[in-house]
């Protein structure tokens, strides 16, 4: 096995980590519902990256595989993307999305677990078999949630940042935060892109847009957090 | 207290200029550093055309428009 498909998402997985310990302190300090839910997006997103570490050290393992799938591919986007939901939106709009998440979360976790593996389909004309993919996933139905959830998480995450950092910038207030939220975004449209390309097969671009991704959007949200000289 | 701090802000200025601080008290536009100023609506822009194609490939993969990526 590769060693840049241990260390790329073991990388990734302490970065995630140590994201949601800060952002979990800021929850604690402040409260607000967002904080909460980024702090368990992150988590998730921690999970993601132990696990194709865990697949690139050690190999095939089925409970692993499933973690991933559930938490890496499906879950991650959306639960982070709610947290913005919570920070824009209003309360009971946002209420209802989260029972609408939580159910569909759930029925995730069923399917996932529920379903047929074949690991000899992570190795195919288009895969090498050295990083995780959905591929390895025989039953039909489940890979076709992954879409939904993430472009749920997407619109919301990017599109969320984005809107807030345009409307910071349309004021030309709290520079701070205008630059935290395009980098947020930025960060956020990395592993999008990286676990869109992954399901095309390109080598590499997974692993690769889940450090950047975490990396950036830990930068973002330092930066969100931390004022400028004395504004 | 304010038309005495309008007409300390006027007297700073050149007599043109003071006259139109006094007809229109509105405080200057705010602006982000130049730097800012240029980067930051480019990069909006940026993640907005990618938001819009990276939606369009989620949108094409769920309803199968792209063969062997279900």
């Amino acid at each position: 096995m590769s060693g840049i498909n241990i260390w790329l998402p073991f990388t990734s997985c302490i970065v995630s980590f140590i994201f949601a310990f800060f952002v979990f302190k800021r929850y604690l300090a402040r409260r607000g519902t967002h904080l909460l839910l980024w702090g368990i997006g992150m988590v998730f997103y921690g999970i993601g990256g132990f696990c194709e570490a865990y697949f690139g050290a050690f190999g095939w393992n089925t409970l692993i595989f499933r973690l991933w799938y559930l938490f890496g591919a499906i879950l991650v986007a959306a639960w982070l993307g709610q947290g913005t939901v919570y920070l824009l939106a209003n309360r009971k709009w946002a209420n209802g999305l989260m029972v609408l998440l939580a159910l569909g979360s759930l029925y995730g976790l069923i399917r996932v677990f529920g379903a047929q593996l074949d690991p000899g389909l992570l190795t195919t004309s288009v895969h090498t078999g050295s990083e995780l993919s959905g591929h390895a996933i025989v039953t039909p139905g489940v890979r076709t949630l992954t879409p939904f959830f993430n472009l749920y998480g997407t619109v919301t995450l990017v599109g969320g940042a984005a809107w807030s950092a345009w409307i910071f910038w349309r004021k030309r207030i709290l520079l701070h935060r205008t630059i935290g939220n395009i980098l947020i975004a930025a960060g956020a449209i990395l592993p999008a892109f990286g676990g869109t390309f992954s399901r095309f097969g390109l080598p590499g671009a997974l692993y690769l847009g889940e450090l950047l991704g975490a990396v950036l959007m830990f930068v973002g949200f330092i930066r969100a957090t931390t004022p400028i000289g004395t504004q | 207290m304010q038309s005495q701090q309008l007409t300390d802000e006027a007297n700073k200025r050149a007599p043109e200029e003071a006259e139109t601080v006094l007809e229109n008290p509105t405080p200057p536009k705010r602006q982000y550093p130049p730097l800012y100023e240029k980067v930051v609506p480019i990069a909006l822009g940026m993640i907005a055309i990618v938001l819009i194609v990276l939606l369009l490939i989620i949108v094409g993969v769920a309803l199968g428009l792209f063969p062997g990526t279900r």
